[in-house]
């Protein structure tokens, strides 16, 4: 190694301090958004470049985001069996604002779940929350966008598609815990 | 820029070295308690050896080690053809299931039906189950001396007495038995 900076501490420990060592920009928890919007992205966004410093490369970030209070928005069938057992299936209900996302721009877009008569339900497979960097095919970045929201696998009848929904803010992921690392950090 | 330490490598990369500079305080995997603290709270405490600011502290936790508790129904052969067998998953009432204050992290615990026959309100359906493991702290507190890691397994119940969705938890070696984490820090 031909260049870095060597720290020794007293037992003989070393660190060589070289531009690819990480300082930690930012963390902690945040409020989501309260909504979302048809037609526009849904994001935290975190300003990593605040004075004006160059773009960051895709490889010099990392970002790690997991959600913290989640909501849902369900509804169960149950199906009397003999007046003895109550087989249950569940569907989406339609109380929240459910968006589809385009995975490659972000973009959110209305979906409405089909409450009208009971063939039409949209059956529910599962229902988890989920948080991450929403990079968007992007490889450098000024801020980082961090989407978060419950995450409904579902069977639209309608469509007879099985889909990916989500509800966000206060319909979704209300909050999120994150760490923003950077590389060759350029800031301060 | 008005500090900090530039190094470079050959090439004319550099990474300003500022208090934003990282460290790994704690990191390997933790098996969590199987009972609730003293004050009905959660988790694991680990000591930071000083007070640091939110911002300051970076908490990566995942669970690597689970298990769920659930009851499977299944009708039987609900048309006669030998080839039709509809099934629903309920809450076990054996098991020990707690509800969790978002905002104080307070649990209390939650007792599923016991899915008796002829009585609808003791068949609690579960739509999903996901394990869940993260930082926790209260809202309102801002300087750390120590980090709580939190896990559980959550289910999205439908509580058939109360006539409410409700998210619920098992704990410990009903629920997230292990999870694997890091701690960073800045400014030390």
């Amino acid at each position: 190694m031909s260049y870095g900076l060597k720290v020794k501490d007293g037992s003989g420990n070393e660190l060589l301090i070289t531009p690819d060592i990480i300082s930690l920009y930012d963390g902690g928890r945040v409020v989501m958004p309260s909504s979302g919007t048809s037609g526009s992205t849904y994001q935290k966004t975190i300003d990593i470049t605040p004075s004006g410093e160059s773009s960051y490369d895709e490889a010099d970030i990392g970002v790690l985001a997991t959600p913290f209070i989640m909501n849902v928005d369900l509804t169960v069938y149950n199906l009397n069996v003999d007046n003895d057992f109550w087989i249950q299936s569940w569907f989406v209900n339609n109380s929240f604002s459910f968006y589809t996302r385009n995975e490659s721009t972000g973009i959110l877009t209305t979906w409405v779940p089909d409450k009208s008569t009971p063939t039409a339900y949209d059956g529910l497979v599962s229902v988890y929350p989920i948080a991450f960097w929403d990079k968007r095919e992007a490889s450098s970045f000024d801020e980082i966008n961090i989407f978060a929201g419950s995450s409904y696998l579902v069977y639209d009848q309608s469509d007879s598609v099985y889909r990916t929904v989500y509800t966000v803010g206060s319909q979704g992921v209300e909050n999120i815990n994150y760490v923003i690392f950077l590389r060759h950090y350029q800031g301060d | 820029m008005g500090y900090g330490l530039k190094v470079y490598d050959s090439s004319g990369k550099y990474s300003t070295i500022t208090v934003k500079i990282g460290k790994i305080l704690s990191s390997g995997s933790l098996t969590m308690p199987d009972s609730l603290n003293a004050d009905n709270t959660y988790g694991e405490d680990i000591s930071l050896g000083a007070t640091y600011n939110e911002d300051e502290i970076g908490v990566i936790v995942y669970p690597t080690k689970f298990v769920f508790k659930a009851s499977i129904v299944t009708v039987g052969d609900v048309d006669g053809s030998d080839d039709v067998y509809p099934f629903s998953w309920y809450a076990d009432d054996n098991a020990t299931y707690y509800t969790k204050n978002p905002t104080t992290g307070v649990m209390t615990p939650w007792s599923a039906g016991s899915l008796t026959v002829g009585s609808s309100d003791t068949w609690d359906g579960i739509a999903s189950a996901f394990p869940v493991a993260s930082w926790d702290y209260p809202d309102t507190q801002t300087t750390f001396s120590e980090v709580r890691i939190w896990a559980a397994m959550a289910y999205i119940v439908y509580d058939a007495s109360d006539n409410a969705l409700k998210t619920v938890y098992t704990i410990g070696s009903s629920g997230v038995k292990e999870v694997q984490y890091m701690i960073f820090l800045r400014g030390t």
